[in-house]
């Protein structure tokens, strides 16, 4: 067993020094390493699943409920998901019968993250954007197996009923005229996201960033230090790249909430009137540099050539300038290029550690419940690759 | 010995989608994605298995000759001893694969190591050996991305070149002291 499979208490420690991040992370990343030389992901049953909903509503909703059609959802790649439909009575409403959805980590996921955090944005931001309603969390897996968040169902699809895509929404084909109805919501929605008050008092679980050059900063040491934590093999060109960063942080001009995996895939919409119904997996989400959204959305893992092969559609929805004008012109906010470019580069980088390191190390040992799906991508990190290293070529 | 992995997995890939995955739940999402990666993937380690050892001599090769552009006796000697003893295993006839995919990995931390050293500074001597980095990062991840084309990953996957042509045994005779890519 390597020292990543047990690490001991002073490796973590050191990386802890190396690599200071947001205490709330820093408490998940430690989380994920004490749990690491422990049992595989135990294979869990919706009766299991439904018994520990059942056990967390009950703790925190006075009155009479019950649990009914229990199902699988499929779509993610890091959680595991029950859709069921909760009847109950509100505290001052009716009785009624409400379609929800618990989201439930595996033993350690693909991106270890806060349900606390993607519990308090949820309630920020239903009132902002289309987003689930959150209902419940269970931070600490007190009454689940494993912590866990419940919010309300919703519908919608998240590609067309009559296209195909890779895993998680990847490469989707919204289609011409799909595209074109759908942008304007996706650019609104992302401005309104970033323009939202990062003072919310609703945000403690969120720290923000002390200085200019404080939100790359903590942005690179997340990623670069679950590169370290999780990944098997060393990748010259990602040491290349983190060097670089590290000596190149830009210093924000102002600071957002960021949603952290804004992109096609992430939301659902109604192909009737092509309006975006949910914005779904807020777990990555942060006080940060709006160019870190704007960044990720333009990675080539997420959009397609148009049916002429001329132009890249960030997103499947429109060309790069395009999309980077209609939000500046949407938010009121400046892209700025030099900025953008570190953040495409910090882009491309978290993506591998993703899906190659953190992907690779819960696969080997046995941590989730789709492992075979966390192999199936780590083939992305290919083609991940050849973006980070044209994105280095154009700035060395 | 006649269980082998060529047969084992088409036997395996046989019963799969003869047998398991019409009998699963069409209900069962999770269950049905999970087959249908099952299946892919099997395939593609069916289709690629004969050439993984290929393939990792040809890595071997590259970091061997991207490590030599690198190295500095004096400011990188741990590189300079991970060259020495990768190359040794290299010349050896019948290098184990678990030797052979352990030799890589020494190598790609101790270039790694020397690409953080220089990355670090500014000067002439640099830039010309980040780039080779690049150079050798782009050859290294077009070979994966050869690699892992059924995957359906590529944009423009005709522009990608097929992996028998991408790693041949004639790379191997750069690997000797002094050769340069």
């Amino acid at each position: 067993m390597t020292t990543k499979d047990k690490p001991s208490a002073e490796w973590i420690d050191g990386l802890r020094r190396r690599y200071p991040v947001e205490r709330e992370v820093d408490r998940v990343l430690v989380r994920k390493l004490h749990n690491r030389a422990g049992p595989a992901y135990d294979p869990q049953s919706l009766d299991t699943l439904k018994a520990g909903a059942n056990a967390l509503i009950a703790a925190r909703h006075a009155g009479e409920f019950s649990i009914e059609d229990a199902r699988w959802l499929t779509g993610g790649a890091s959680k595991l998901q029950m859709a069921f439909t909760l009847c109950w009575r509100p505290a001052g409403g009716d009785k009624q019968r409400t379609a929800m959805v618990l989201r439930m980590e595996p033993a350690a996921s693909v991106c270890e993250t806060s349900r606390l955090r993607e519990y308090q944005l949820l309630q920020i931001f239903e009132d902002v954007v289309p987003a689930p309603k959150p209902y419940w969390v269970d931070e600490n897996g007190d009454y689940l197996p494993y912590p866990a968040l419940i919010y309300g169902f919703v519908h919608g699809v998240t590609k067309p009923s009559r296209t195909t895509s890779n895993v998680s929404g990847l490469g989707t084909n919204l289609g011409p005229e799909l595209r074109n109805r759908l942008a304007p919501h996706f650019i609104g929605q992302l401005a309104r996201i970033h323009n939202h008050d990062i003072r919310d008092p609703r945000l403690s679980g969120f720290e923000t960033p002390p200085k200019p050059e404080t939100a790359a900063l903590w942005a690179l040491n997340w990623w670069q230090r679950v590169w370290e934590e999780d990944a098997n093999q060393d990748v010259p060109l990602m040491r290349l790249a983190s060097t670089w960063m590290r000596a190149n942080l830009p210093a924000s001009d102002r600071l957002s909430i960021i949603h952290g995996d804004y992109r096609t895939g992430n939301f659902l919409f109604d192909e009737d009137s092509a309006a975006i119904t949910a914005w779904l997996d807020w777990e990555l989400g942060h006080i940060g540099d709006r160019h870190e959204d704007i960044a990720w959305s333009m990675s080539p893992a997420f959009g397609h050539f148009d049916e002429n092969g001329g132009e890249f559609l960030s997103c499947g929805l429109l060309p790069e300038a395009e999309f980077i004008a209609r939000y500046e012109a949407a938010s009121g906010l400046a892209i700025d290029r030099r900025t953008l470019h570190f953040y495409r580069v910090l882009s491309a980088y978290k993506a591998i550690v993703i899906v190659l390191g953190a992907g690779y190390r819960n696969a080997r040992n046995g941590k989730s419940h789709q492992d075979v799906l966390l192999v199936w991508l780590m083939g992305l990190a290919s083609t991940l690759f050849d973006e980070l290293a044209t994105l280095l070529d154009e700035v060395l | 010995m006649e269980i082998r992995a060529d047969i084992t997995l088409q036997a395996v890939l046989k019963s799969f989608s003869d047998v398991i995955i019409p009998a699963i739940d069409p209900g069962n999402q999770l269950a049905q994605e999970q087959a249908q990666l099952m299946w892919r993937l099997l395939t593609l380690l069916r289709d690629r298995l004969p050439m993984q050892y290929e393939y990792d001599r040809d890595e071997l090769v590259r970091l061997l000759t991207l490590g030599r552009d690198l190295q500095d006796t004096d400011e990188a000697p741990a590189l300079t001893g991970h060259l020495a003893d990768c190359e040794a295993l290299h010349r050896r006839a019948g290098a184990a694969p678990d030797e052979l995919v352990a030799a890589i990995a020494r190598l790609r931390a101790a270039i790694s190591d020397r690409v953080e050293q220089l990355a670090g500074r500014d000067d002439d001597r640099s830039g010309p050996a980040l780039r080779a980095v690049l150079r050798a990062a782009r050859q290294q991840h077009l070979r994966e991305r050869s690699w892992l084309l059924a995957q359906g990953w590529e944009v423009a996957p005709e522009t990608v070149p097929a992996i028998d042509t991408l790693i041949s045994f004639h790379n191997m005779d750069k690997a000797s002291p002094g050769a340069v890519e």
